[in-house]
């Protein structure tokens, strides 16, 4: 009945945790974590290794059981089901292909598991060669085939029986760069094709940004924010998000005074300076009297004269990066900054090193984080 | 110059091959001389007319090869099957297969277990396997008997808990032979075995468990097919030397239930037929390599229809 609605939840996990070994070493993999992922939802995990995000995953598997905690898959508690009970299949990062089948029969087994009819299983197991273009390879061997086409029969093999949730362990981190480029293209399309919710671990920051409907960042254990692209990469709540994920500036900033509205709004001074400027605060961010204030280079802009600038400095160093060319200042209470601009043919604006600068930016780009 | 460059690999490649061979040839001569050698000889044997007393007169008879089938009545010169040689043909098959499948049934689930330890106990494990073979074979067989013999360790506590009120009789049966050559010859289908299951990956059985595979159908369908030539080679290490085993049937099945091994020695010791001996140890060599043929047709075969 609900299976129609965008808004389903797929996956709800309720404080769940994992605690491996014991005290005194005892390693939180997973220390109370609460999530919702929707039916229909290409949801990423995101974060560096050793984060959790592996270990969650494995839960939802059914590979690990938690420690403590609950998780339900369509409503239907899945805490305690083995794994070979569960409508979720998964991608390995090794990808795990059975070496003693063929592409097909690696395809099959799963449906010849559900104890399908033979005429269906050949017929679901074209279906997916056909979906990840493999048709010519079904009776190789799989160690007669290369990295990226595994890859691909990995993908049909969890995709054949139909899962309501397909799980992806790094699946794309064996490739190389043009490859993987290619395959996420595919995973997007494979997504929006099935209709399956798919649950992506990755630590790429960029293939989370590219392929995900949804992102949670994740460090020691813990989930940290949840959000879209846009909302992760422009509004990190937290110092980690906003470091791990592209390039930011973080400048210490003390507080003057506090706009109460949606969102709130904060003016701020530069340390040791008398410069003040407005920005974004967060909802649930504390009342100290500094804050860190972050702002990603690309969002700045240099101009010539410091009259009129949020921030000014003096140029230390210039990289040019082809596209576009990043400028290190060194702020007036002696704080690197970063600057990123996008080259342009026939730009006049050549600035020298040792040169005393301004830096403008929009309010909507400062952001206060939590901690 | 790219011809110069060819010419300067073929050289290469032959000084390299030479090489190997001269690195090869110690245990190439050891293995013409010793394994080979000998072998020519029992072959060259079986050919000859036996002597009065024991071995062999130098004159060419087919004698021994017929005898190997066949015997003539003393009386009217009758031919007829030798009853006595392929009942003892057909017990040696039927008891090495029955110890070949009980020591599969008992050696897979100990490397199982062995191949799922640790990495560091794993050794320890494998230590323990290997302890029997510190003892002479012929003091660990009188063991066995100690323990199986009528008022041997076995039934007298099977008595004395009730189970039973008479000894079972083990000792000096088919049965007990087989028990003794599983004890014997286990290690030898566990180590293989154990080979195997340690460089298989363990993500196979998960991703099987993903698949919606039970644990049987994961055992089925998954490890046994992945490990299969660990247990195809247990299976001969274990069957062709029970095939050929002399000394535990001589002391467990007490010189009534004779197998192979103790027909031949039987031949070249009381019986004063070398000749026979001879012929009687290249049928059995002869029947180990056709048991090797069929196995290998039947992986073969799966292997095939596996591809398929």
């Amino acid at each position: 009945m609900s299976k129609t609605k965008k808004d389903a939840i797929a996956i709800h996990v309720n404080g769940v945790g994992k605690y491996f070994g014991s005290e005194p070493n005892l390693v939180k993999a997973l220390d109370n974590v609460s999530i919702d992922i929707r039916r229909n939802e290409f949801f990423t995990l995101l974060g560096p290794s050793g984060c959790g995000k592996t270990t969650l995953l494995r839960l939802i598997a059914g590979f690990e059981s938690p420690t403590f905690g609950q998780m339900l898959l369509d409503n239907q508690d899945i805490t305690n089901l083995p794994p070979y009970h569960r409508s979720v299949n998964t991608v390995f990062q090794s990808y795990a292909l059975f070496p003693h089948l063929t592409v097909a029969e690696n395809i099959s087994f799963g449906l010849e598991m559900l104890k399908k009819p033979k005429h269906e299983i050949s017929a679901t197991v074209d279906e997916m060669l056909a979906l990840v273009h493999m048709e010519e390879l079904k009776h190789r061997r799989t160690d007669q085939i290369s990295g990226g086409q595994q890859q691909r029969v990995a993908l049909a093999r969890a995709l054949a029986p139909k899962p309501d949730v397909l799980l992806l362990d790094e699946p794309l981190s064996a490739l190389d760069y043009k490859l993987r480029r290619g395959m996420q293209i595919e995973l997007k399309r494979l997504q929006l094709e099935t209709g399956i919710t798919f649950i992506f671990v990755t630590h790429d920051q960029e293939e989370a940004l590219t392929m995900s409907d949804r992102i949670a960042v994740m460090s020691n254990g813990h989930i940290l924010q949840v959000g879209t692209p846009n909302e992760i990469y422009y509004n990190p709540q937290e110092r980690f998000v906003a470091d791990f994920i592209g390039e930011s500036n973080f400048i210490e900033a003390e507080v003057v005074s506090v706009t109460k509205g949606r969102p709130a709004t904060a003016s701020l001074r530069l340390a040791g300076t008398r410069k003040t400027f407005k920005a974004n605060m967060p909802a649930s961010k504390s009342k100290d009297k500094t804050a860190t204030v972050f702002i990603r280079p690309e969002h700045a802009k240099l101009q010539k004269s410091t009259r009129g600038a949020t921030l000014t400095g003096t140029l230390t160093n210039m990289l040019f990066f082809g596209t576009d060319t990043n400028y290190h200042l060194e702020l007036d209470n002696g704080e690197a900054f970063v600057v990123r601009s996008q080259n342009e043919i026939g730009h006049a604006f050549h600035p020298a090193i040792g040169d005393k600068l301004g830096v403008v930016i929009d309010e909507q780009a400062i952001q206060v984080l939590k901690d | 110059m790219a011809r110069k460059l060819s010419e300067m690999e073929a050289e290469r490649i032959k000084r390299k091959n030479l090489a190997n061979w001269l690195l090869s040839m110690p245990a190439l001569l050891l293995l013409l001389f010793a394994a080979s050698g000998p072998l020519l000889i029992v072959i060259f044997y079986s050919f000859l007319t036996p002597g009065n007393y024991g071995g062999i007169v130098w004159e060419f008879s087919g004698d021994a090869w017929f005898k190997v089938l066949f015997s003539q009545d003393i009386f009217d010169d009758t031919i007829s099957l030798s009853d006595a040689h392929l009942s003892i043909f057909w017990r040696s098959v039927q008891l090495s297969f029955l110890t070949t499948l009980i020591c599969l049934i008992l050696g897979f689930p100990t490397a199982y277990f062995i191949a799922t330890r640790p990495p560091k106990t794993r050794n320890i494990w494998l230590f323990l396997i290997t302890i029997p073979f510190w003892t002479n074979l012929l003091i660990r067989t009188f063991a066995i008997l100690e323990l199986i013999r009528n008022k041997g360790v076995v039934n007298n506590s099977l008595i004395s808990l009730g189970i039973i009120n008479e000894p079972i009789n083990m000792l000096y049966t088919d049965m007990a032979i087989v028990i003794g050559m599983t004890y014997v010859y286990l290690p030898l289908m566990v180590l293989p075995i154990y080979a195997a299951m340690e460089r298989f990956d363990f993500r196979y059985v998960e991703a099987g468990f993903d698949l919606y595979a039970s644990r049987f159908k994961v055992m089925w369908r998954i490890i046994l097919p992945i490990i299969k030539p660990g247990v195809i080679a247990g299976s001969i290490l274990v069957f062709v030397p029970s095939l050929g085993a002399y000394v535990t049937p001589r002391i467990l099945g007490g010189g009534k239930n004779l197998m192979i091994g103790n027909l031949i020695e039987l031949q070249f010791g009381q019986g004063k037929n070398w000749p026979l001996g001879a012929a009687l140890a290249v049928t059995m060599l002869l029947i180990v390599l056709l048991a090797l043929i069929f196995y290998m047709r039947i992986s073969q075969r799966s292997e095939q229809k596996d591809a398929q």
